[in-house]
């Protein structure tokens, strides 16, 4: 227990450096590799996901930048056709404008030409009544009652006409 | 001779005697790890593993202790 | 009392009889089982997909790696193979008894052996990082009267390795056999787990803890 032999200090020593070599060769060196090996697949995998992963971003970027694109497309197409309409509304309203003021403009005129035909009608009427008047009192009996009918009724149908003319 | 070789298991014994001095160590460094413990349950893990250390650090003065003690019967004898 | 004898294994009949020592022996033993086993063990690894069996073996490897190379710090990488053998190797020398063998941390020559490869490898390592000149004045710190001290230590370093790692085993190994000879069964076995399995595991860890503990200090 207590006795050392050199050489068996010796074969201790030799002994466990043959172990650390067989150990390196048979434990160490393949458990290592493959757990680097496999850090390394690991690494690169994370590679690849970081990769798609970005290449997933720029298109949701492309596809959000359309969107957007598309969007505002829509407002302004949307503004537009509002301005058009407003233009088209206007314009409607304003045709519808003017063709009511020229109705109204043409009936005020036919009314106008109807009544100096009615007062030219009348005049003429009065102007044939006097002379059918004058020629009575010339051509006629001259008593005083013939007379005197005569210019009753004249003045009758000169009050008449004008009633109806004045409507 | 019967003097001698109880003179030898005398002197053995007292060197064994070291072993009061890693009991002790050993003690107060339980008892402070257990304070330690308790106030801070969640470094138990850390803790247990330097009193392990420091244990088998301390219990070498009594395996010294012991290791003498042999010594003196057995080259003496 | 015999059990704490070493006694001679068997003798090589070469030069006129060279004695092999029962622990020079059963390091053998150690050797081929732990070869035999990282063979067979290591046989099909597979980088993708690997078995069970494969991620433990990978587990323990890279866990005591990670733990030694704790302790002996980033500039003592180069060294952690050879620690962790040591480890692996007093770890199973200490438990060995179980399988009725005697554990070679038993006898003094083997642990003596173990010790002065550490301190050789402590010092060779302290030349390696500083060079010859740097390693000769380190003994000069903190300050240049410590130098005897810091000498003697190059003896009491791997002295109390070896004493430690001796006593722990011899004295576990006593008691054991002391506890066999009072109660032959049943309660040996619970001792045994904490003498041979407990006790052996942390004295693997000590020693090398220690080790490294060095190195790491000769090295920065």
């Amino acid at each position: 227990m207590l006795n050392v032999s050199p050489l068996n200090l010796l074969f201790t020593v030799l002994n466990l450096l043959i172990l650390l070599a067989l150990m390196k060769r048979f434990l160490y060196k393949p458990v290592l590799n493959i757990i680097a090996k496999r850090q390394e697949l690991i690494d690169s995998r994370f590679a690849e996901a970081d990769a798609v992963k970005k290449e997933a971003e720029q298109l949701k970027e492309q596809y959000e930048a359309c969107m957007s694109g598309a969007k505002e497309e829509q407002e302004r197409t949307v503004k537009e056709a509002k301005i058009r309409a407003r233009a088209e509304y206007d314009r409607i309203v304003a045709e519808a404008d003017r063709q009511a003021g020229q109705i109204v403009e043409k009936a005020r005129k036919t009314g106008a030409a109807e009544r100096t035909k009615a007062v030219k009608e009348a005049e003429a009427e009065i102007t044939k009544l006097a002379v059918e008047a004058a020629a009575k009192i010339a051509a006629g009996s001259l008593s005083g009652q013939n007379d005197r009918v005569s210019y009753d009724e004249f003045l009758k149908k000169a009050g008449e006409m004008s009633e109806t003319d004045s409507r | 001779m019967k003097s001698m070789s109880t003179l030898l298991a005398v002197g053995a014994g007292i060197a064994v005697l070291t072993g009061i001095g890693a009991g002790i160590g050993i003690g107060i460094a339980t008892s402070k790890a257990v304070e330690a413990i308790a106030r801070q349950p969640e470094a138990e893990s850390k803790i247990i593993k330097s009193l392990m250390l420091g244990c088998a650090l301390a219990e070498a003065t009594a395996i010294y202790g012991f290791v003498i003690a042999l010594l003196i019967i057995i080259l003496l004898k | 009392m015999e059990e704490l004898n070493c006694e001679t294994a068997f003798t090589i009949p070469l030069f006129g009889g060279i004695d092999i020592s029962e622990s020079v022996a059963v390091t053998w033993i150690i050797m081929a089982v732990l070869v035999l086993a990282s063979v067979l063990l290591t046989r099909h690894l597979k980088v993708e997909n690997p078995g069970k069996g494969q991620l433990m073996l990978e587990m323990a490897v890279s866990s005591l790696h990670d733990m030694v190379g704790e302790m002996v710090g980033e500039k003592g990488r180069q060294y952690i193979p050879y620690l962790v053998t040591v480890l692996v190797y007093i770890g199973v020398a200490n438990i060995i008894g179980l399988f009725g063998f005697k554990p070679p941390t038993k006898d003094l020559t083997v642990t003596i052996a173990l010790a002065v490869m550490s301190i050789i490898l402590i010092e060779y390592s302290g030349i390696h990082a500083r060079g010859t000149k740097g390693w000769i004045k380190s003994f000069a710190e903190p300050v240049a009267i410590m130098t005897p001290f810091n000498i003697l230590e190059l003896v009491i370093k791997p002295l109390s390795l070896c004493m430690r790692l001796f006593g722990n085993v011899l004295g576990a190994f006593v008691i054991m056999e002391l506890i066999k000879q009072v109660v032959p069964a049943v309660i040996p076995a619970a001792f045994s787990l904490y003498f041979d399995i407990f006790d052996g595991l942390i004295q693997a860890y000590v020693f090398v803890f220690l080790t490294s503990l060095f190195i790491k200090e000769a090295v920065e």
